[in-house]
């Protein structure tokens, strides 16, 4: 589990041409069209099997989650199919994330103020 | 040395995320979930910028981070414009992510069909 | 009474499709196989459909009947509105009567064909089911290229296709009796854990069967249970041994007699179309087997009230089949 994220990290200090804030969104973004390529080719669900949490947890996890759904949905069409489910599993945690966020956004700001 | 950091701590996490599948009825999503306004929280705190800072990759990599990110999106937009800074800037941090997602499972769904 | 006897009932003749994992298990004998989960289809329930009305096309060419000559189609599957056996119906002009119970459909729809027989309002009667793996995962999991993770008594829905003529015309095979069962709900919430939701309906199913068949559990050469799966057939084993006193000793599961250990299916087969394919390919193949009791395992589910957080009901269903010699 632990492996897998350390290669991660790897992949973001090579891209490290950048400045390192644009570093990270770069490695964020590779990160996700290999998810996204590695579930398009059907190996990515095997990789779950055997790395379990490990692959679940981060960035990967999400991208994995959306990719799967937009590919299995494909038949229903692109508004019924694809548009309503894409978002079916990651949807929860950009939702309670936003809600979150705003709460201690707000939180944040009466403790400061 | 940032390296083993960043082992450590992703591996620690997604331990923690493993021991909790493996024994509660939660679900993949509601670790997810959780991990995300966890990360929020530990934004809200002004501990993730420190992991940020010492761990390197190993903070930006997890789901946590999605929520740091929607934290410090809002909390910035806050003090460009006020109170509507937190609306307009929630989402902007983390663009990158989501956008990127949303493209390319668009685009590879197009071209690839489920096999198991 | 819950049990009914049939004595003009015999099943006349069956087909049987098997998907891709299952041609590689422990059966064979299937009449035809499928290389991908496709089988020339575009989507997943689509190719179900196709299986099932490959299934009745080949019924009816085996035996050069014409669909006229079929008095009811029975059947159903695991979709929402059985719309596999819908879909294939359509092909055929044969009074359709869809019918479900989950994996214990197939017993139902024998019992319903055997009754409309021995009352002598049908002369011929295909009873059918099947079960695609992908497209269970899909309406009752997740997508399927989601990698999502099984604890080790979940069972992977098995993929095929097995339909059957039920017959008044005097065959080798006997249709002798068959027990509907009452649906049981031990309040088991978790849907990775369906021996345990099932087990406590095809022990009163069984029992029921022998107390009104007035038989004992060794009067039969072999119960073959639908998809307990390994798990559950022993968790079936000490139930009955604990709440009816007797031990079920020749108690084979369909389920868990399909697939190899290497092609790692966790706790075995699930899905309606398992205790079809084990009876067709193993049991009736072995002339050993004379006195046989099927018993049907279905898992009343449906993702909407898990969610609203309710339990998991079930229901079995059981059919007794002679072999004569």
């Amino acid at each position: 589990m632990g492996i897998i994220s350390e290669g991660l990290i790897n992949l973001y200090m090579m891209i490290f041409g950048y400045s390192r804030a644009d570093s990270m969104g770069v490695a964020c973004l590779t990160i996700i069209l290999v998810t996204c390529m590695l579930t398009a080719f059907g190996v990515f669900d095997n990789l779950v099997e055997k790395g379990k949490c490990g692959l679940i947890i981060p960035t990967t996890g999400f991208a994995h989650s959306m990719a799967s759904a937009t590919m299995d949905y494909k038949k229903d069409g692109f508004i019924k199919g694809i548009g309503s489910n894409a978002f079916k599993l990651a949807g929860s945690a950009i939702l309670y994330g936003v809600v979150a966020a705003f709460f201690f956004c707000i939180l944040g700001v009466l403790l400061n103020v | 040395m940032i390296y083993l950091y960043a082992f450590l701590f992703s591996g620690f996490v997604c331990m923690i995320g493993q021991i909790v599948l493996d024994n509660t009825k939660l679900t993949a999503g509601h670790i997810t979930t959780a991990l995300t306004i966890l990360g929020a929280f530990l934004s809200f705190a002004g501990v993730y910028p420190w992991l940020v800072e010492h761990i390197g990759g190993g903070a930006t990599v997890l789901i946590m981070n999605f929520g740091h990110l929607l934290y410090q999106g809002a909390i910035s937009g806050f003090k460009s414009a006020g109170l509507i800074g937190i609306f307009s800037g929630m989402l902007t941090k983390s663009s990158i992510a989501i956008t990127s997602a949303i493209i390319f499972s668009f685009i590879l769904s197009l071209f690839f069909n489920p096999k198991d | 009474m819950s049990s009914v006897r049939f004595n003009k009932v015999y099943l006349d003749s069956h087909f049987v499709i098997g998907g891709p994992k299952e041609k590689n298990g422990k059966l064979d004998n299937f009449d035809l196989t499928m290389d991908d989960y496709y089988f020339h289809a575009k989507t997943f329930e689509k190719s179900e459909a196709n299986m099932q009305a490959l299934v009745i096309e080949n019924l009816l060419i085996n035996k050069k009947y014409k669909e006229s000559d079929i008095d009811f189609l029975i059947g159903g599957d695991l979709l929402n509105q059985i719309c596999a056996t819908s879909y294939s119906a359509r092909n055929f002009k044969i009074p359709f009567i869809g019918v479900y119970a989950a994996c214990a459909t197939f017993p139902l729809s024998i019992f319903h064909g055997a009754s409309l027989i021995e009352s002598d309002n049908a002369q011929n009667v295909i009873c059918i089911t099947s079960s695609h793996g992908l497209s269970a995962e899909r309406q009752y999991r997740y997508p399927v290229e989601y990698g999502n993770t099984k604890p080790n008594t979940a069972t992977c829905t098995a993929t095929g296709a097995v339909g059957v003529i039920l017959t008044k015309q005097k065959t080798k095979m006997q249709i002798k009796a068959a027990t509907i069962g009452k649906t049981i709900d031990m309040g088991i919430k978790d849907v990775n854990h369906m021996g345990a939701v099932m087990a406590p309906a095809c022990a009163d199913t069984i029992y029921t069967h022998l107390q009104n068949m007035k038989k004992r559990a060794t009067d039969y050469d072999v119960i073959l249970t639908g998809d307990l799966g390994k798990v559950g057939v022993n968790i079936l084993k000490e139930y009955y041994e604990k709440v009816y006193g007797s031990k079920l000793l020749n108690v084979i599961d369909a389920g868990s007699s399909i697939y190899l250990e290497s092609q790692n299916m966790y706790a075995g087969g699930s899905g309606p179309v398992c205790l079809p394919m084990v009876l067709v390919c193993k049991i009736l193949q072995n002339p050993r087997y004379h006195k046989i009791l099927i018993v049907g395992t279905g898992s009343l589910h449906t993702p909407v009230l898990i969610n609203q957080n309710e339990t998991i009901p079930s229901v079995a269903h059981a059919v007794e089949i002679e072999v004569l010699s």
